[in-house]
């Protein structure tokens, strides 16, 4: 334990004086310790994590019937050193959403706190004094229900027609508030909704944009239009059946979320897998991650207006997929692991494939450095812009090469090491500047590594078996953390386990949630045409944010 | 058999002429569109059109006969008339431009003392057009787009105009005929290579083409000034966008490589293949490089190529007055 | 006078990586397509999940399914169904009806993992299935059997089967005491 931790530590035992504190040993629990604080005292401790240089990884709730657990955990970028403060939020007989059930809000701390804050208001009805604006962040604006609550049985039911009216009037409400908007603004300003439907948001993504001309003054993410409540749906299902849940989070990466659940059932479970199945996962993941930041690169040239690039990155992306489907049977939406192993062994013909695939595509990404990296119009067209300052991606919890862009060398994979990422040989890609052109810099960097790993495993797979045999089918009561650098940063999963053959609660701390949340504090002077590459450049995939 | 009074005679080369003028066109641009997508497929390592006709020919008229069948569709909010008299302003200038390319020896519609002085002041009424399309509208993207148009088209009109200054220093007249027969030794592009280089950029950018194509930029506006332009009012646009590469490059052809003059074939063919290869070489461009952002399209005009415009100027006035000194 | 000389220097660097860019893009045009005119050609699948079907056994030549619930509890998508009946021969439980239901099946192989006789398998690399109604897409999976009568499908059966295993949705949990879980 480092001495930061330990002064942090005495201080909150001594001052704090927490109502309950439990050292955790990190390889199972994935956290230092938990503390469960009085509600009053988590601004005061949440100024003192940040001012130890903590960042908010999750803010999350957990409800149980006499109160609401809200859960914080903060880490750090040099190590890992995750802290879970808890706070209790009385039900005392009021009902969800009435303003009874208050919690001070974090948001004059960390500006991450904001969305959290925001999602736990719509999912528990939890109501947080302080916060700049507690509305709807994942459900339509009309929606009255509190689906995280284990009171909830399904939203009332009505038919088809009166649904879709509901929508209707929705959208007309929506209309009229941004006619208002633009009413009342200034004679040269208007406001512009970049989104939900638009070439270049990646997605369903709405930005609601206040410009004067083109520049940009204020920018507001609207998220929630692909929300499926990955949650809710994994809290009644079985362990098991949440595998293809995961496949469908960020599913231009999905290896490493199959990698995060895989780590978080078999720590809690306390198994750990063959070296077989530890090699073919980094194996699998690190190939995912090739070809997610190809599919990044080719996409954001194309927001650039670079059309061939787009088509050679697809090209070679197509090939990483060709080799990743000898091995899953699928090309996108990976479902391949399993509880101590894998779905199924790699056949014969994948490690020939990548031998050959490999060598191939270092030349591409030296043609790509010259095509792209050194072209005056690309670099005239990043550089400089959308600058993340190191404080600002702290507030923010921005993690992932957004942030290695700042030249903070804060991966997962050496700082909180699993699987075999230990024995491996290769570097944590940095970039100084925090702009857009460093972010394009590390991410073709960070496949130069991968390609690193995936050379040493093809050949040092070891023999062993893919599985191990029956697993009991629920999991030991108890909290359990895990978290796995994916390709957009630091992915968290968090589950309680009251013992029975489903989650209690299970928080999705996805990294795109955060690094987009972070769009307002690179937005404002902006052109429109720079607010499509800066979005580009933050690599977000919408499904992963809205769950 | 008495004579056709010249009224009339002048009435039929109009008609004769513009139908002339408006079946190449069409036959041109669906030509053109066809070849920018196997150009682009080759890039792209993909294949592009192949199935419908010999080598996938008869694709563009497909997709031709595809939008004239489709319906108009006009926004609730739009400004009726203006919006369906944009795609015609848009288009209909640039047929100006067949007035005075000469296609051969003698083969030109009207030899002008002032020629290509027309030309350009034709072109820009088709911004108009552009900028009344946005407008009208009543879309935020599409007015977006035709502000950035008309800047553009304001910046880019004053280097593509000095860098034409340069050969007609050097020739000493605008009539085009006159400007093809200077170059029946040497190709101006040999003596004025900056210019060229400077006319075909400034060209690019009139005619809306990436990198320069910010009135449209489809990552960023949609689609720019013609977002809520659907059928055959779109294909105007579009028609309109392929004939300003064609006439960019042919003038181009015409003033820098040498026009219809080349030994063997017959000058229009000469001229044809000159043009075509200007028209490959900006679709190569095209499918290569990433968009300008508006403020870079405009520090390009003014920082780059005006100031090499005038350096260029400088140094022929220089060259020719000491050649005429010299003679 | 170095203001000067840089912006030359930029402008003709710049010039020079656009010429760079150009010769780049030229040299893979001579590449070959990589497209594949579908459906003209087929590229081959070898690990393809296709649609759920039964595993026909070498040697009996039918189905291997025992009727035992185990595929419909673990399915994420609930996309499976099956009725099972008690056969009038001897009493054992036989398969009457299992049907997917291919337009919710996630194809996450769940099923097939669980299945204790290895009953279940992707379908073959079968990529371009479509339809024009929702209703082909619910697949019969013992509908092949029946047409050729294997032994299984013509044990007659009485009407009142064993009820199958219920399944094991779990009751929703008791909220533990405040605090309980840490």
């Amino acid at each position: 334990m480092s001495s930061t931790l330990s002064a942090l530590q005495e201080w909150l035992l001594s001052s704090v004086k927490p109502d309950e504190f439990a050292e955790r040993d990190p390889k199972t629990a994935g956290v230092r310790f938990e503390a469960l604080v009085p509600a009053a005292q988590i601004v005061a401790v949440a100024t003192r994590f940040r001012e130890a240089g903590y960042f908010l990884e999750s803010e999350t709730a957990v409800d149980f019937a006499e109160c609401v657990e809200l859960v914080y955990h903060f880490n750090r970028w040099d190590r890992a050193e995750r802290c879970c403060v808890k706070v209790l939020v009385a039900k005392d007989g009021g009902q969800p959403g009435d303003g009874t059930w208050r919690a001070p809000s974090l948001w004059p701390v960390y500006k991450s706190a904001d969305w959290f804050e925001r999602e736990i208001h719509e999912f528990f009805g939890v109501t947080f004094t302080g916060h700049p604006g507690l509305k709807r962040l994942l459900l339509p604006e009309s929606s009255t229900i509190y689906p995280l609550l284990k009171s909830f049985k399904g939203e009332p039911k009505g038919s088809d027609v009166e649904q879709s009216l509901k929508l209707i009037g929705e959208d007309a409400a929506g209309f009229d508030l941004n006619r208002k908007q633009s009413l009342t603004c200034k004679d040269r300003d208007f406001y512009l909704n970049l989104g939900p439907q638009h070439p270049s948001t990646h997605g369903v993504l709405r930005v609601l944009l206040h410009l004067t001309g083109e520049r940009v003054i204020d920018a507001e993410p609207i998220i929630g239009y692909s929300h499926r409540h990955q949650e809710k749906m994994m809290e009644i299902q079985t362990y098991p059946a949440c595998w293809p849940n995961m496949g469908r989070l960020d599913y231009v990466g999905a290896m490493s979320y199959n990698m995060a659940y895989a780590l978080l059932i078999e720590r809690a479970m306390g198994v750990s897998p063959s070296p077989r199945v530890e090699a073919i996962r980094v194996l699998t993941t690190e190939l995912n991650r090739i070809s997610s930041h190809l599919l990044w690169m080719g996409t954001y040239l194309l927001d650039l207006g670079g059309f061939t690039p787009f088509f050679y990155c697809f090209d070679d992306r197509e090939k990483v997929l060709d080799i990743l489907e000898m091995a899953t049977g699928e090309r996108l939406t990976y479902d391949y692991f399993r509880f101590g192993g894998l779905d199924k062994d790699i056949p014969a013909e994948m490690l020939p494939a990548i031998r050959a695939f490999l060598p191939e595509f270092t030349k591409h990404l030296k043609d790509y450095d010259k095509l792209v990296r050194k072209n005056v119009i690309f670099r005239k067209r990043v550089e400089g812009l959308g600058r993340l300052t190191r404080d600002t991606a702290l507030s923010y919890g921005v993690t992932g090469p957004m942030l290695r862009a700042t030249g903070v060398a804060a991966d997962l994979r050496r700082t909180e090491p699993y699987s075999i990422y230990p024995q491996l040989d290769f570097d944590v890609v940095t970039a100084e500047g925090g702009d857009a052109y460093a972010r394009y810099v590390v991410r073709v960097r960070e496949m130069e590594e991968s390609v690193k790993i995936v050379r040493q495993l093809i050949e040092r797979i070891p023999d062993g078996e893919i599985t191990l045999g029956k697993l009991p089918k629920n999991v030991p009561k108890g909290e359990y953390y895990s978290a796995v650098e994916s390709a957009r940063g630091t992915f968290g999963m968090y589950l309680v386990s009251d013992g029975t053959l489903n989650p209690y609660r299970i928080k999705l701390r996805t990294p795109s949630f955060s690094n987009l949340s972070s769009l307002p504090a690179l937005l404002p002077g902006c052109l429109i045409s720079d607010v499509v590459s800066v979005l580009g450049s933050t690599d977000i995939v919408l499904p992963e944010i809205d769950r | 058999m008495t004579p056709i009074p010249p009224v009339f005679e002048e009435l039929i080369r109009i008609v004769l002429y513009g139908t002339l003028a408006i079946l190449f066109v069409s036959v041109n641009a669906l030509f053109l569109v066809w070849m920018e997508r196997r150009v682009a497929a080759r890039l792209q390592l993909r294949r592009g059109p192949i199935h419908v006709g010999p080598q996938g020919l008869l694709q563009t008229v497909a997709d031709a006969v595809k939008l004239l069948t489709k319906e108009l569709v006009r926004p609730y909010a739009s400004d009726r008339f203006l919006y369906a008299l944009a795609p015609v302003l848009a288009f209909a200038p640039l047929l100006g431009a067949f007035i005075i390319l000469p296609l051969g020896p003698g083969a030109i519609i009207r030899d002008l003392n002032i020629g290509f002085l027309l030309l350009f002041s034709l072109a820009n009424i088709s911004f108009i057009g552009i900028f009344i399309a946005g407008w009208s509208s009543n879309n935020k993207y599409a007015l977006l787009g035709s502000m950035r148009a008309v800047a553009q088209n304001i910046s880019y009109e004053i280097p593509l105009m000095l860098s034409t200054m340069g050969v007609v220093l050097t020739t000493g007249t605008l009539r085009m005929t006159e400007i093809v027969a200077a170059q029946d030794r040497i190709w101006f592009i040999l003596l004025q290579p900056v210019a060229f280089l400077i006319f075909f950029c400034a060209s690019l950018a009139e005619a809306n083409r990436a990198p320069f194509d910010i009135p449209e930029a489809e990552s960023e506006l949609v689609a720019g000034f013609h977002t809520e332009y659907s059928g055959m009012r779109f294909a105007l646009f579009f028609l309109g966008e392929y004939t300003a590469i064609f006439v960019s490059s042919a003038i181009a052809a015409t003033l820098f490589l040498g026009g219809w003059q080349g030994p063997l074939l017959p000058g229009p063919v000469w001229l044809l293949l000159k043009t075509y290869l200007l028209v490959l070489i900006v679709m190569w461009i095209r499918w290569t490089f990433p968009r300008l952002r508006s403020d870079q399209l405009m520090a390009f005009a003014w920082k780059v190529l005006i100031p090499f415009a005038l350096l260029n100027l400088l140094g022929t006035a220089v060259w020719v007055s000491m050649r005429n000194l010299l003679a | 006078m170095t203001a000067v000389v840089r912006y030359f220097k930029e402008v003709f660097e710049g010039a020079a990586s656009l010429v760079t860019g150009m010769m780049i893009t030229l040299r893979y045009a001579r590449r070959k397509p990589v497209t594949v005119l579908y459906p003209m050609e087929r590229v081959p699948m070898k690990r393809f999940k296709g649609p759920i079907s039964f595993v026909v056994d070498d040697k009996s030549k039918d189905h291997l399914c025992i009727a035992c619930n185990a595929c419909i509890k673990t399915c994420p998508s609930r996309c499976m169904s099956l009725k099972a009946d008690k056969s009038a021969v001897d009493g054992k439980r036989v398969l009457t009806d299992f049907k997917v239901n291919y337009m919710l099946c996630s194809l996450c192989s769940l099923c097939i993992d669980v299945c204790p006789t290895d009953a279940l398998r992707h379908d073959d690399p079968n990529y371009d299935m479509v339809s024009l109604t929702q209703k082909d897409l619910v697949m019969d999976l013992l509908d092949p059997f029946r047409q050729r009568k294997t032994p299984l499908t013509q044990i007659p059966v009485v009407g009142n089967a064993p009820a199958a295993a219920k399944p094991a949705a779990a009751p929703p949990a008791t909220p533990p005491a405040a605090g309980a879980a840490s």
